[in-house]
């Protein structure tokens, strides 16, 4: 096992990078919950429009746990096979999963909003719900571009450490 | 106060919003044939109408309304403000009921935040130890003032004032900026009231600057000055935050309240498109409250015969 401060550093990236993912979708996936046991509470038929929406800020908190995971299997915690990391390769990893931890967390946490303000729609106007849920689903686009830029960044740096 | 607590409250209130009274459903109880057909509307609405008691009907959906917020605002105390004029009006009636020994759970209106039974026992023993501190000392004064005086004009007015002012002190602790322009709106409203009535009236200065309640950004002193001519008290009233009444005074006093009360359904439509915080929630009161008068106004109106037209002047702003 080479558990360098390297290997530490990287480690830390994909902690932060499934943490703060993680808690933005809790905040944001409770605060929608909370809005739709409101309307479903008066209207139990529309559960399932709201439970689309919010469904929707739960993904930056998956995000967060595959670039977690694809930085542990790329470093070779995942098999036992530990890289050698220096200082500086470490931190190269720790940067990588940064676009996801706080991309993921502001965007969970504004999706959430949106699907909040879009479970008021539901509840006023139900037949308009595909409009409500394309306006959350529009914040989705930066946790997705955040997630691609972690994953490149993962593979770009094991292919310059390998090479 | 945390906005976010209030994304259950919103919720339910925006599905309630559902049911609110549009303009196509106002334009059809305005024609409606009589008092039945104005019921049945509103059943279909979700109104509980009984034709038989109309007054009580009306009363239990101000209390469906507040029995809603109970339920889901996180702390209901932080919108007492809305309800605070209810306990005050239930004291005017307890101690008039209880000088005339009549029985006064009779004229009781709800929702209150004080037990009425607790008014009733209060003030027919003429000890206001068990009220809560903000109506106690107004209880206690009134009361006085109405066996001294045997009568019910300085009582009433020492009530009225207290009401207005706990109103706006309770306003100004929810934080919110709604709830605070509402009730200074009130405020105001009461004291431009008092003084074109009192001068009207005759009655001495000293009386009526004992009338006014306190209001954020009003000189009574001025008020009742500029009071005297009513370009005077436009032109004072330019120069205050509530500018917007500079108008609405030149004219009657029904058109002045009418004024106040579309300006605060005014207000409440910036609240339409917000999805948490305390002022959907207080909005959605106020638009309730509204349409609970306007059903009353059309239900008085059958009864006495009016027309359409004449029926259609007297409701009020229409929030869907």
């Amino acid at each position: 096992m080479n558990l360098t401060f390297g290997v530490m550093i990287a480690i830390l990236g994909g902690v932060i990078a499934a943490v703060m993912g993680g808690v933005g979708s809790a905040i944001s996936v409770g605060t929608v919950g909370q809005a739709a046991a409101g309307v479903v509470s008066e209207d139990p038929s529309k559960f399932g429009k709201v439970l689309i929406l919010q469904i929707l800020p739960g993904t930056q908190g998956l995000y967060g746990f595959l670039v977690a995971f694809l930085l542990l299997v790329q470093i070779g915690v995942m098999n036992g096979e530990v890289l050698t990391l220096s200082l500086a390769q470490g931190f190269m990893y720790f940067a990588a999963c940064l676009p996801m931890a706080v991309g993921g967390l502001i965007s969970a946490i504004y999706q959430g909003k949106a699907a909040v303000a879009g479970v008021g729609i539901v509840a006023k106007k139900p037949e308009e719900s595909g409009k409500a849920i394309i306006f959350a689903a529009m914040v989705e686009t930066y946790a997705v571009l955040a997630l691609l830029i972690s994953i490149l960044s993962i593979f770009s740096i094991t292919s310059i450490i390998s090479a | 106060m945390n906005n976010q607590q209030y994304t259950y409250a919103v919720a339910r209130i925006r599905a309630n919003e559902t049911k609110l009274l549009t303009k196509a459903d106002y334009d059809s109880l305005i024609n409606a044939s009589g008092k039945q057909a104005v019921a049945s509307i509103l059943i279909d609405k979700g109104w509980d109408i009984d034709l038989k008691n109309i007054s009580s009907s009306l009363e239990n959906e101000a209390e469906k309304v507040w029995d809603l917020f109970t339920r889901s605002v996180p702390d209901i105390n932080l919108i007492d403000a809305l309800i605070i004029p209810n306990d005050f009006y239930n004291l005017k009636a307890a101690i008039k009921a209880t000088f005339s020994d009549l029985d006064p759970s009779k004229y009781y209106i709800s929702p209150c935040t004080v037990n009425p039974s607790l008014l009733t026992e209060a003030v027919s023993h003429n000890n206001f130890k068990e009220l809560p501190d903000f109506i106690k000392v107004t209880a206690e004064k009134a009361y006085d003032n109405y066996a001294e005086t045997s009568g019910g004009q300085d009582s009433e007015i020492i009530i009225d004032k207290a009401s207005l002012e706990t109103a706006l002190c309770f306003a100004e602790k929810s934080k919110s900026e709604l709830l605070k322009a509402i009730m200074s709106l009130k405020c105001v409203q009461a004291n431009i009231k008092t003084a074109l009535r009192c001068i009207f009236c005759g009655k001495s200065k000293a009386f009526t600057m004992d009338a006014f309640c306190i209001c954020p950004g009003i000189d009574n002193e001025r008020l009742y000055e500029s009071a005297k001519d009513k370009e005077s008290l436009s032109l004072y009233l330019s120069e205050t935050p509530y500018s917007y009444l500079k108008d609405a005074v030149k004219g009657g006093f029904t058109q002045f309240e009418n004024f106040c009360d579309d300006y605060i359904i005014g207000l409440t439509d910036s609240s339409k498109w917000l999805i948490d915080g305390p002022d959907p929630v207080i909005s959605y009161y106020y638009i309730k409250m509204n349409e609970i008068k306007n059903a009353r106004v059309i239900f008085s109106a059958k009864e006495n015969g009016l027309t359409p037209e004449n029926i259609r002047e007297k409701v009020r702003g229409v929030y869907v």
